[in-house]
Order: structure tokens, then C-alpha cells, then sequence
């Protein structure tokens, strides 16, 4: 039985059964007296001057209230987290297809629509640059005066002496991989209501999809050219995000808030998925080259990787994405001579940013297909391969940091999913089963990873969190940390009953507000369990005390003696002396004591010293295992994934349902990532704008899926706790190129591997033809 | 955005055709609704009035008449896929439909909107043209019945005149000997357009691995759903074996007239194309 009574246990979602039954309000859903509605009119062209924008027809229109461009905002014209050099609407320039140019704000939609056509924007076109290597070519068109040569970002890691290694190898491996521009596709487009100032408090307010609401609050503040405390937003129920909801806000919530103040109605605006789709950022496209030196015996002696990723128009998250991606680079092995770049090139491609793995399914894809590569070459089994440089207990790792703070489980997952499978029995089963096949193929592939835990050197990590014991002993909480369907509630709420000793249904949970909430930094790289936990805990530890002091003074036994469970505070050594938290919290509250807590959790310290590439990285590092078994019909190239087999530590499963969950839904995206997924970009045109064309995996693509939680606690988490979101879709698309490689024989190296690339090696309809990316 | 427009939702079918006589140039029927909905909210079409289709309780039955299968317009694909009738007397248009989208636009969706909207990847066309079925299409003047095939003109273009609408479909019912495969090919499991399809519809000879009568309709693959006439030919009476088959499906490279797409490169659909017919046949003889 487990130690815990709320803690480690499947609790019900806190918010299943509003969203299940419809009743859950999403930003699209809500309206305000006198509202009208906001309308972006977006560039015609990927790059191009802008020489003059007329409005007078448009402004002109009867129900217009007001048509808006770069002259009217009163702030800063740009806005960005790490490199602010987005513009809320372009200024004289335009450099992706997405950029907004004007703003209408008309009673009605379709007044609003009507009046973007009849605003008249002269364009000088522009050569653009859509190719991240064409971009760092001299003489190619730029794009932002401070990045005379494209360059975003260039991170490097360097550890030992890549010569020395090198010549140390009996065999020296070099290999090229590519991917794809990935859409986010949550369910819900992006959606925004802005109220303008609040007569008295002198404040606006802002309701919508967002994901990282102080920092979309402050660039909103900046270009509005208004302090923090006037600017307030509040979180709708979120239909998904993946990380998509950021940057694409901060422009959506600064141009309604400009249309609220200028007509001083409240202004909703809504994107169709089209707009969604040709607007928000992507997941990156990396090209990455592989080098590495291995002996006979199979240790790898030296690693040289070289990687451009397409940044698209903006910085956005780009440098702190390409950063994850060095880290990780050489995948969870021992490699003692590293040599890693990292390249975030300006194109004038739609520009890419934060979604779910966040710079690792690159590096994922091409170092896991790689090992299998190299072991092929080696003619070593790959997974003898993977356990023979294996990252253990101690082990250092390519940016110089001693793994010694947490269990290095990542044979422990790999042994458990192998096992899980039967992997040896399933290898000989398949190669049976395609000697006597001449149509179908099988395969089997593996794929594991590390992955750092929340933000490392990324920057300043810390969460809050409140917690408030009514006087009835019911519970309210809430978090700067928001709810994305992750789970994030239902956890925050177990652990506060855990601390508590309550049940779950006590505690209500408050929509996120900036105003109100304690900033807690964006919730990204599966930081909130860990993060906002630790600080839940914090503030209900706390309160904990607090209650059972009075507790105890009341039954007469010593404080430490108390512990509580399903409402019920009682003595350990006699059971007979209790005393329920309700009365408890009746008499904390009569003498006056404090029933409400903030909590407070401060990251643990890491490093990172970016002139020399080395650093402690992240505080704690989570690991995972994943094996895909798949069909290939020899004939079409259609892949089946006949299964799929998912290994992760996730330190502690706060509600091992949820991870499970979490778990589901990462390899349906990875599916989608390896097999399906992308966004097509011609020339800086998106392509496919809507799910018809833009292919998702179904319920019907997913196989059944095998989720095994491996546990070995953190000293940093709460109870334990690390990290499941992220890890989830890292690995699914390299375990499935590695099984279609023992299916077939034949090796891909770019995603996604459609049924064209499957069947030929290379995609017939692929524009930017290139070939030889197959092998035999 | 969606236009404006008047709705009318007659009670009977002679009440539609009178309607449609009066306003046919500006007025669009709606069955399901599944192609029409996407037309109007992308802008591309822009009726006056709309027509529902729903009430006329007449279009929606499955009968059998004679030797013949009669399928109303307005039977969705799931009415296709539960009736006892569709599973006994045309397995092979069960095939093809429970291969449309999803559960949802299988509720919704029907063969006369499938047919009416003419894709050329539609799923329920090649198992109709396979199977010789014929079209009857109503005016106030009168009914005239046709060939589906005939009825195909070119993507998205029929025989069908403003006036007409599409009352019921007739196949003949499924006999001793006979069998038929559907084989489709799309980007993923569910909710998958066609990238290739091919229907089959044989009847076994009396000698062993023979095939009396052949008939085969590509999808996805020219400008209509067609048949492949050179292929049928080619395999009808003789003795068929894996090595003949491969060789024989070969022709249909020559049947086939598709394009390139966001979906896939008409060579690659060229080869699947023989890749679909060889499997389809080869299921017929050797594993059914
Ligand atoms: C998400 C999605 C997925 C889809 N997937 C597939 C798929 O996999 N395979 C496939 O084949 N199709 C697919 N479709 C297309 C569509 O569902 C089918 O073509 C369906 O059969 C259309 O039937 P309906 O009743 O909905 O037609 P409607 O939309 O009601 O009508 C379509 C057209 O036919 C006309 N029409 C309808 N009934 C009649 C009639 N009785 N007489 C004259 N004209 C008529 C209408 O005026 C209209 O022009 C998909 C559609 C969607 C939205």
C-alpha cells in the first residue's frame, strides 16, 4: 500500500466533468454588453516594404469603429521574451506571411472582415529567404538590422578534445538527418476578449487562451506603454496550448487591448483555423549532421554535431529552445570528446518558437537513429549498443555536469520496456515473419533519452502558490502556474489534500489572474509539478502546522504526534484522541491565527557557462524508454504501428492515471511527428491551413499503448516528483524509424516518413528535391 | 464567412421539384451537409437559398426490387453500413463507405451528396461504378435514369441538371460467385481522403483462379472515378497465377490519368494504382 492517501493515487480530473459536458467557458465562449469585434488584416507577401496603407475607405465602412496600424501604438512597437524584435503590426516591413498590418474593430464579424478588404496596403516585395542554410550564405536577404548575417543564436557545447577522439575511433560514422515544421494543433484556435480600463481601478482587463500569461501580461504592459499593475489577465479555460500559446498571444492580447482603448468597447477576437495556422509559430525544422567516433568493442570515443534550425522570422523562443537542443544533443551516453553547435537562422518562414519537447525531438530523431545506425556498422545489437555507453549513476555528461544528485534510471527504463515486450523473442518473430512475407514488413525499433527537468540555464526559476483554509475547513487554492489540460489543478489539489489530510473534493481551484496570483514564470518544460508542487506543498505544509498545533494544544498530545487523514486529526500513539480539521480549523480561526499561506519554491541552483559550453545544466534529469513495433506495407509504404511500448521515471507519479495520460497523448504526437505531421512550406507560403491537409494522428493511427511508470524519487520534487510531459513525445518518432528500418532495410533520415518517402526513400512532391537520403 | 441565405426545407419530393423548378439557378439542396457546410463557410459558393433535404422521408429507404438493390439518395453511409440488406445484397458499397471520414460524417454524409459532389477520390463512387449502378434523377418533368459512370463528368461536375435532384440509386444485388474488394489508400486510418482507390468487382469462372467477369474503377486517379476497361479485359478466362496477376495489373499504369497534390505525386499514385488492383485481386483469388 502506498504511504500516501491522496498523493500517488488516480484521482478524478478536478475539471473532467465541466469539460466533458460542455460547461466549461473557453475564451471564444464569452461576450460582454457593447462588445464588437477585432479583425487582423496580415500581410500578402513573406518579405516586402510597405509603402503606404490607406484606410479612409475602410474607416469609412458603416459599423467600423476604428482601423489601426503600427502609428497607433503608444509603446514599444515590438514586443519578445528573449529578443524583443516582433512587432505588434508591422512597421515599414513585413517578413512573414503572418505579420499583422492593420486592425479593425466593427460591430459585427463580418463588418470587420469586410472592412480588411477594403484596406489598401502598397507592398514593395522583397527577395526573401526561406532555406536556413541559403540565409547564412553572403549576400542573402536579411531581416533584422541586428542580425546583419540571420543568425539568431549560435549556442556551442565543447568537452575533452574532439582530434583526440576521433583518432582514438576504429570507426568514424557521419549522417545527416532533417525535420519538419510542426503546427501545435490544439483544438481550440487562439482566442481573446479585452475589456478597456476599468473606470475606477484604472486597469484593463484581458480574458483569453493564453499559456504564459506574465509573459504575455508584460509585453501587453510594454506596448501599451503601461505599468504591470494596470494590465490584468485572465486565463480561460485552455483547449490545448503544447506550448503554442505564447508568443501568438502576445500579439492577439496587445491588439485587442489597442481596440479596446481606442473605441472603448470591450473587443473580441477570434482566429479561424486558417488564421491560426498561417499566424502561430511552429516547431522548429532542424537540419543536423552527425559525426561520431565509436571503437570495435562499441564505446563511443568522440561526438561532432552540427545543427541549423529555422527560426523563421522572429527570435521568439529560439535561443532558449536551440539551448535545450545542445544540452541534449549527444542523447543520454557517455561521450568523453564533444563537439556540439547549434545554429537558430533567420528565414522569412513563419517563425517557430516553444512547443512540446522544446529543441529535444529534433535532437532525438537524429542521435536515436543514429545509434542504430552505428550499430548496424558496428554489426553490434543496438540495444548492447545503448548499455554500453549508457549514462549511470556518476556518469558526466557532455557539458561537464556530474550525475550524482539523482538515480540515472536509464537502464532501469530501458530493461523494463525491453522486457515489457519481450524484445528479444519480438526480434526473432519479425525477422521470421518477413522471410516468408514478401507484402507486409515488420519491425521493432527503440529509442531512449535524458531529459533536463524545467528550465535550467534558461534563467530564473521559481514558483508560488496560495493556499487559503476557509473557516468551514473548505479549501481555495490557486496558481500563477496555469491548467492546459496537462493536469496541472488536479495535481496542486492532491497534494494540498495530502498536506492537509483531506479529501480532494474540499478544495476548489480559481482561474489564473495576474493580478491576483503570485508570478510563477511560464508553465513550460514540464516545470509545474515540480515547481508549482513544491510550492503548494510549501504553503499547505504550512498551514498544516499551523491547524495542528491548535489541534494538539486541544487534545492534549504532542504536535508530531498528529497526522491527518480523510478530514480526521488524530494521535499516531492513540488513535481514540482526534479531532476532525473542520473543528480544527474552527478554533485556529477563533484565536485569530493565519488560515491563508503563500508558498514559495526557488529551483535549486544549476549553471551554465555559455563562452566555454559547459555548465550544470538542470538541477535534475528525468529518463525514458520507448519501443515501437510497426508494419510497413511493402507495396504502398503505409505504416501501422503495431504497438507501442513506453517507459518512463518520473520520479514519483503524483496521479499515475494522469501520467498515463500524459504518456497517451505524447505518442499519438509522436506518431504524428514520424509518420504524418507537416506543415508545408512553399516559399514562405503555408500550404496546408486546415486539418484536412494538415494530418493529425486519429484514434484509429494510435495503437495500443503500454505505459510503464518507473519511480525513483527526487530530492527536488514534492514527494519526489520530476517530469512526464515533455519526455513523452521525444523518442516516439526515432523508435519508429528505427523499426521501419529493421521492417525494410532502409534507413530515413527526414520526417515525416509518409507513405511516399517509406515506399521510394524520398518524397515525389517534395519541392526542394532532395535526394539521398536513403541507404541500404 | 457564411452568406446569407433563405432556407426551405420541403415536406415531399414533388414539393422539392417544384421548388427547384421555380428557383433552380439560385438555390443549392443540402443532405448531410458534409461538402456543402465546408463550400459555404470557405466562400465558394454563395446560394440564395438553401434547400434541406431531410424531411423527404421517401429518399432515405433501402429496397429491394426484383434482382435490383434500391438505395434512396438520402441513405447516409452508416444506414449503408448497418442495413441487413447493403450487407448481404452489396458488400462491395459497404466497403466503400464504412471507409468514409469518420463516424460523425458517415452519420451525416449520403451517397447522393457523395455522388452529386463527383470528387474523384469519393468512396462510395467506385464500388457504384464497379457495380454497374445506375442514377435516377428527378425533375418536375419527369425521371431519367443513367449510368453512374455515365453521370460522371469531370471533379466536382455531373449530368445533373439545376432542376434535377438525385432521387435513388439502383445496383443489382449480389449473386452466388460473386465477390468484390475495395482497397483504399489515404494518409492515415480515419478522416483520410483518398490518395488511390480501386474498386473490384469479380465473378469467379468455373475453372479454378479464373475470373468469368471483371470489372474495376479507380478512384482518385483521373479526373472521375474510371473504369479500367484494358485491365478487365486482360483478366477475364484465362488462368490466373501471383506471377500473371503482377503482370497483368501492370496495364493499369496506362488506365490511370492522376495529378500531383498536397497528397501525393502522381507517380507515386500511378503506382498505386497497380499496387491497390494487384492486392484487391489477389485477395479475391487467394485469400477469400
Ligand atoms: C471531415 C470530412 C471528411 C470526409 N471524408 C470523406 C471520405 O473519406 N470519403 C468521401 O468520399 N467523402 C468524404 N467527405 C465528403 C462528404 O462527407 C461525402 O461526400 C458525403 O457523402 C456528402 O454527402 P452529404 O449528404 O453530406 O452532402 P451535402 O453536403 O449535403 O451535399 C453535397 C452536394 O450534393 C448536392 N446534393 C446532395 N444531395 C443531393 C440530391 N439528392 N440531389 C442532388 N444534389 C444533391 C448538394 O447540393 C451539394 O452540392 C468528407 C467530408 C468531411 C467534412
Amino acid at each position: 500500500m502506498s504511504q500516501f492517501r491522496s498523493v500517488n493515487h488516480p484521482v478524478r480530473r478536478v475539471d473532467a466533468y465541466e469539460k466533458v459536458t460542455g460547461r466549461a467557458k473557453y475564451a471564444a465562449d464569452l461576450r460582454f454588453d457593447g462588445m464588437v469585434w477585432g479583425k487582423v488584416l496580415r500581410s500578402r507577401y513573406p518579405h516586402a516594404r510597405i509603402r503606404s496603407i490607406n484606410a479612409e475607405k475602410a474607416r469609412s465602412l458603416p459599423g467600423v469603429l476604428a482601423v489601426l496600424t503600427a502609428q497607433d501604438v503608444p509603446g514599444a512597437k515590438t514586443f519578445g521574451i528573449v529578443v524583443p524584435n516582433q512587432y505588434l503590426l508591422a512597421d515599414d516591413r513585413v517578413r512573414y506571411l503572418g505579420d499583422g498590418v492593420a486592425l479593425v474593430a466593427a460591430e459585427t464579424e463580418s463588418i470587420a472582415q469586410a472592412a480588411l478588404a477594403l484596406i489598401e496596403v502598397e507592398y514593395e516585395e522583397l527577395p526573401g529567404v526561406f532555406d536556413p542554410l541559403a540565409a547564412l550564405e553572403k549576400g542573402a536577404p536579411t531581416l533584422h538590422a541586428e542580425a546583419p548575417d540571420n543568425l539568431a543564436v549560435h549556442h556551442h557545447v565543447q568537452k575533452g578534445d574532439l582530434a583526440a577522439g576521433m583518432a582514438e575511433a576504429d570507426l568514424v560514422l557521419e549522417r545527416e538527418y532533417r525535420t519538419q515544421f510542426i503546427e501545435h494543433a490544439y483544438i481550440e484556435p487562439e482566442a481573446v476578449l479585452a475589456l478597456p480600463t476599468h473606470p475606477f481601478g484604472h486597469y484593463l482587463t484581458i480574458y483569453g487562451s493564453f499559456q504564459n500569461i506574465y509573459n504575455i501580461r508584460r509585453s501587453v504592459a510594454k506596448v501599451l506603454a503601461l505599468p504591470l499593475n494596470r494590465v490584468r489577465l485572465v486565463q480561460a479555460t485552455l483547449g490545448g496550448s503544447f506550448g503554442g500559446k505564447d508568443e501568438v498571444m502576445h500579439a492577439m492580447a496587445g491588439r485587442a487591448a489597442l481596440l479596446a482603448q481606442a473605441t472603448g468597447r470591450p473587443v473580441k477576437m477570434v482566429n479561424s483555423r486558417e488564421e491560426s495556422i498561417l499566424e502561430s509559430y511552429k516547431r522548429h525544422p532542424y537540419i543536423l549532421r552527425y559525426q561520431a567516433g565509436v571503437k570495435k568493442d562499441g564505446t563511443i570515443s568522440a561526438m561532432k554535431i552540427e545543427v541549423y534550425a529555422d527560426a523563421g522570422a522572429y527570435a521568439s523562443m529560439t535561443p532558449f529552445v536551440t539551448w535545450r537542443s545542445v544540452v541534449q544533443a549527444t542523447g543520454p551516453y557517455q561521450v568523453p570528446h564533444v563537439r556540439t553547435d547549434i545554429y537558430g537562422v533567420y528565414t522569412n518562414n513563419t517563425y517557430t518558437g516553444a512547443m512540446r519537447g522544446f529543441g529535444s525531438p529534433q535532437v532525438c530523431f537524429a542521435n536515436e537513429s543514429f545509434m542504430d545506425e552505428i550499430a548496424l556498422e558496428l554489426g553490434m545489437d543496438p540495444i548492447e549498443f545503448r548499455m554500453k555507453n549508457a549514462l549511470v549513476d556518476g556518469s558526466v555528461t557532455a557539458t561537464g555536469q556530474v550525475l550524482n544528485r539523482h538515480r540515472v534510471s536509464l537502464k532501469e527504463v530501458l530493461s523494463q520496456a525491453l522486457e515489457a515486450v519481450q524484445y528479444q523473442d519480438k526480434v526473432r518473430e519479425y525477422r521470421r515473419f518477413n522471410e516468408t512475407n514478401a507484402e507486409k514488413k515488420r519491425g521493432i525499433g527503440v529509442a531512449v533519452s535524458y531529459r533536463g527537468v524545467s528550465l535550467g540555464g534558461e534563467g530564473t526559476d521559481a514558483a508560488g502558490a496560495y493556499v487559503s483554509v476557509q473557516q468551514d475547513g473548505s479549501v481555495i487554492i490557486h496558481s500563477g502556474l496555469v491548467e492546459m489540460g496537462q493536469g496541472l489543478r488536479t495535481i496542486y489539489t492532491q497534494i494540498v489534500a495530502e498536506e492537509l489530510g483531506i479529501s480532494a473534493d474540499r478544495i476548489v481551484f480559481l482561474d489564473t489572474d495576474t493580478s491576483v496570483n503570485l508570478d510563477s514564470g511560464p508553465t513550460v518544460a514540464s516545470r509545474s509539478t515540480i515547481m508549482g508542487g513544491s510550492a503548494m506543498k510549501d504553503a499547505a505544509g504550512r498551514l498544516r502546522l499551523t491547524i495542528h498545533g491548535v489541534a494538539a494544544d486541544k487534545l492534549e498530545v504532542a504536535q508530531d504526534d498528529l497526522t491527518g487523514e480523510a478530514g480526521i486529526i488524530y494521535s499516531r500513539n492513540n488513535p481514540e484522541k482526534k479531532i476532525t480539521f473542520e473543528e480544527a480549523v474552527r478554533h485556529t480561526a477563533l484565536r485569530g491565527l493565519r488560515l491563508t499561506e503563500l508558498g514559495w519554491y526557488q529551483g535549486p541552483k544549476v549553471s551554465w557557462d555559455e563562452e566555454h559550453g559547459q555548465g550544470d545544466a538542470y538541477f535534475t534529469y528525468v529518463y525514458a524508454a520507448n519501443v515501437a513495433e510497426v508494419e510497413v506495407d511493402a507495396e504502398t509504404g503505409q505504416v501501422e504501428v503495431l504497438r507501442f511500448t513506453a517507459a518512463h521515471d518520473v520520479g514519483r507519479a503524483i496521479n499515475p492515471e494522469n501520467v498515463r495520460g500524459q504518456i497517451y497523448g505524447g505518442v499519438a504526437m509522436a506518431l504524428g511527428y514520424g509518420l504524418l505531421e507537416e506543415v508545408e512550406m512553399d516559399k514562405g507560403v503555408t500550404r496546408n491551413l486546415n486539418f484536412d491537409e494538415y494530418f493529425v494522428a486519429t484514434t484509429m493511427d494510435v495503437p495500443d499503448i503500454q505505459a510503464i511508470i518507473v519511480e525513483n524519487p527526487d530530492e527536488f520534487g514534492p514527494y519526489g516528483a520530476k517530469s512526464v510531459g515533455e519526455p513523452t513525445l521525444e523518442i516516439g518518432a526515432p523508435a519508429i524509424a528505427n523499426a521501419i528500418a529493421f521492417a525494410t532495410g532502409k534507413r530515413l533520415r527526414e520526417l515525416p516518413m509518409d507513405l511516399e518517402r517509406v515506399l521510394l526513400g524520398h518524397s515525389l512532391r517534395e519541392r526542394r528535391t532532395k535526394r539521398g537520403s536513403v541507404e541500404r | 464567412m457564411v452568406n446569407d441565405f433563405r432556407l426551405v426545407r420541403p415536406k415531399t419530393l414533388p414539393e422539392a421539384l417544384g421548388l427547384l423548378d421555380e428557383f433552380g439557378q439560385e438555390i443549392e439542396p443540402v443532405a448531410g451537409g458534409t461538402d456543402l457546410l465546408v463550400k459555404l463557410e470557405d466562400g465558394r459558393i454563395r446560394p440564395s437559398q438553401v434547400m434541406d433535404l431531410s424531411a423527404l422521408n421517401e429518399l432515405k429507404q433501402i429496397r429491394l426490387v426484383g434482382e435490383d438493390l434500391h438505395l434512396g439518395a438520402l441513405v447516409t453511409h452508416t444506414a449503408v453500413l448497418e442495413s441487413p440488406l447493403t450487407r448481404t445484397e452489396a458488400p462491395l458499397l459497404v466497403m466503400g463507405c464504412r471507409t468514409v471520414g469518420s463516424t460523425q460524417i458517415r452519420n451525416m454524409g449520403t451517397l447522393g451528396g457523395n455522388l452529386a459532389t463527383a470528387s474523384p477520390a469519393g468512396d462510395s463512387i467506385p464500388a457504384l461504378v464497379a457495380l454497374e449502378a445506375k442514377v435516377v434523377l428527378a425533375s418536375k418533368k419527369g425521371e431519367r435514369t443513367l449510368p453512374v459512370e455515365d453521370f460522371l463528368v469531370g471533379p466536382g461536375k455531373t449530368e445533373r441538371r439545376r432542376e434535377e435532384l438525385i432521387k435513388e440509386i439502383i445496383l443489382p444485388c449480389a449473386r452466388e460467385g460473386e465477390k468484390g474488394f475495395y482497397n483504399k489508400l489515404g494518409q492515415r486510418n480515419a478522416l483520410a481522403i483518398s490518395i488511390a482507390n480501386v474498386a473490384v468487382w469479380v465473378r469467379l469462372g468455373e475453372r479454378k483462379n479464373t475470373l468469368s467477369r471483371v470489372r474495376i474503377a479507380f478512384g482518385a486517379l483521373a479526373p472521375t472515378v474510371k473504369r479500367g476497361r484494358m485491365v478487365e479485359d486482360a483478366l477475364t478466362d484465362r488462368e490466373l497465377d501471383e506471377a500473371s496477376l503482377k503482370g497483368i495489373t501492370q496495364l493499369a499504369w496506362k488506365e490511370v490519368a492522376p495529378i500531383t497534390d498536397i497528397r501525393a505525386s502522381a507517380q507515386y499514385r500511378r503506382d498505386m494504382a497497380i499496387a491497390l488492383l494487384y492486392q484487391s485481386l489477389y485477395h479475391i483469388l487467394f485469400l477469400s
